[in-house]
């Protein structure tokens, strides 16, 4: 039965991720590419979560991927492709370095610790106006191309996020399927035990760290290309928030859950710009509901019956 | 040069103002059982996470086959082959008897991130804690369970599932914390029958932290005894049960409140 829904779900999925294609209209690429990038980050967070730390730091990693990239193609003349490897590469080397101090920091201390974190690297950016730009960001970021193609226009920008997004899945589902994930499982659910047989718990949770950085980055760096101008504010701890939302929403405990959140919560605010004194309220009002009658998500619904 | 497997030199351990373990020395030789007893608080558990990794002494060393090991956080002692089991039942929910003791194999296999990217390698890692598993059913007495999820056992059992994943990691110590604890009479017996076996037939040295004495009393061939944070007594059976020292720290408290 499971294995049905989980069939289903995925071509709702893949009908959803190719239905731009068919409805076609600026707006309609907009908001599907908004879905990309800010699913990403979330699919970064939801590592996190997956073994029991909540990282409020990962869209100061979108951050510095996004702020990497725009000026290493801008100001040094990177091609596109080179600078979003980068994008990935330096959060995740940030996120391997500082694992090792900050990743024995657990629950809430952990959260509270990656926020400041968070700040922190906002901070930097507003202030270090070299090379940063201050609270202004930088502006005229080069559009993204691969090998002299151009990928400029909607469309096929849309087609590279749905890539980037494809071998984000493809990542998460090799770490969180199969033998790796019966370790991460294991380590959020008893530590002591799965320790006690020879796992360097360390080792294994800076390496889901620096990965979760390093798809952060990734967003970053395709939110930077896309709307061509970045400024700190759009890392702020608010867009992390927005991200653990968009995990517990779709339900974090499925890969499919920042999925099904990301496709429902991103468009909500721009398809409800008309209403938006309400929009807060009523937001609000469905996430308390939510948590209320879904504790697992959305994506916990398929899980029920077992 | 000693030829100690385990040998700790003045370890000591302190909560606040309170010595925890308070410059504990001795040295374990190759392959023996040694009881390690003590009243509640007496430092027994707090010792064993500071052997196996999972708290740092404050002061003093501990060596291993040689190896100083003192700080190496728990994965690095177990590769080492150092493993311990709990005061209390362990499990990982959903895996069944058999899928844990596959995984206690798998899990030494893949220590750190990198050891599993290769899929040859992990395919024979699989077939080997196949082969393991199987053969710990059978010398643990599980077979019977083997199929049925291990948080749904009686509690005997999952202690005694605890014991076996350890001793799947192929370890050349045991420290066994309580193993007893929380079981009834048949399943202390069978647990006793079990470290029997592990050292008998598998080699293996053990430590047992126990608060059944007559259980420790048959299996041990050495019995330390903590109080206090402290080392009081240390011999055989025979001539710890015997120390009055001991009988006023551990068995004379009993004795007045019985």
């Amino acid at each position: 039965m499971r294995n049905y829904a989980q069939i289903v779900l995925a071509l709702v999925i893949c009908a959803a991720a190719l239905s731009p294609f068919l409805i076609g209209g600026r707006f309609t690429y907009h908001i599907a590419i908004l879905i990309g990038i800010n699913l990403l980050l979330a699919l970064s967070l939801h590592l996190m979560l997956r073994i029991g730390q909540l990282s409020l730091v990962q869209a100061g990693f979108m951050g510095i991927g996004a702020y990497a990239s725009a000026l290493l193609t801008r100001d040094v003349g990177f091609p596109f492709l080179l600078g979003m490897l980068m994008a990935i590469a330096i959060p995740a080397a940030i996120a391997f370095v500082l694992g090792t101090v900050i990743l024995k920091v657990r629950g809430v201390h952990f959260a509270l610790l990656t926020f400041v974190m968070g700040e922190a690297i906002v901070l930097v950016f507003v202030e270090f106006v070299v090379p940063f730009g201050g609270n202004n960001g930088l502006m005229r970021i080069p559009a993204a191309s691969i090998f002299g193609l151009s990928l400029h226009d909607r469309p096929s920008f849309y087609v590279f996020v749905l890539v980037v997004v494809g071998a984000a899945l493809l990542v998460l589902r090799g770490m969180l399927h199969g033998q790796s994930g019966r370790i991460l499982d294991g380590l959020d659910k008893n530590e002591a035990l799965v320790q006690s047989f020879g796992i360097d718990a360390l080792g294994w949770r800076r390496f889901v760290f620096a990965v979760s950085a390093g798809i952060a980055g990734a967003s970053g760096c395709l939110y930077a290309h896309y709307l061509s101008y970045i400024s700190p504010e759009a890392f702020n701890v608010i867009t992390s928030i927005n991200a653990l939302v968009i995990n517990v929403v779709g339900g974090a405990s499925l890969i499919a859950g920042p999925i099904i959140g990301a496709v429902l919560l991103v468009p909500l605010p721009e398809l409800f710009r008309s209403a938006i004194t309400y929009q807060q309220f009523l937001y609000g009002i469905s996430l308390l509901l939510l948590m209320l009658f879904m504790p697992q998500g959305i994506a916990g619904l398929l899980r029920r019956k077992k | 040069m000693t030829h100690a497997q385990l040998e700790l030199k003045g370890v000591s351990r302190n909560f606040g103002g309170i010595k925890a373990v308070d410059n504990v020395s001795f040295a374990v030789d190759p392959g023996r059982i040694t009881g390690l007893v003590g009243p509640n608080g007496a430092g027994k558990t707090t010792l064993f996470n500071l052997i196996t990794g999972g708290m740092r002494a404050n002061s003093g060393t501990i060596h291993f086959n040689g190896r100083e090991i003192s700080g190496w956080a728990p994965g690095k002692v177990a590769q080492a082959g150092l493993v311990r089991s709990f005061q209390t039942a362990m499990t990982l929910p959903e895996l069944t008897v058999r899928e844990h003791l596959e995984q206690a194999v798998l899990f030494k296999t893949a220590g750190t991130p990198l050891s599993i990217l290769s899929a040859r390698k992990l395919r024979a890692a699989r077939d080997e804690a196949r082969t393991v598993a199987e053969d710990m059913l059978t010398f643990a007495g599980l077979a019977d369970s083997a199929d049925e999820v291990a948080a749904s056992l009686p509690y005997g059992l999952q202690k005694i599932l605890g014991v076996a994943m350890a001793i799947a990691t192929r370890p050349r110590m045991l420290l066994a914390d309580e193993p007893a604890a929380g079981l009834n009479g048949a399943e202390t017996a069978r647990m006793e029958t079990l470290f029997r076996a592990v050292h008998n037939e598998r080699g293996i040295a053990l430590i047992v932290i126990e608060h059944d004495l007559p259980m420790v009393m048959r299996l041990c061939d050495r019995i330390i005894a903590l109080s206090q944070g402290q080392l009081i007594a240390d011999g055989t059976p025979g001539a710890v049960r015997n120390d009055p020292t001991f009988i006023e720290a551990y068995l004379g408290s009993s004795a007045d409140a019985a």
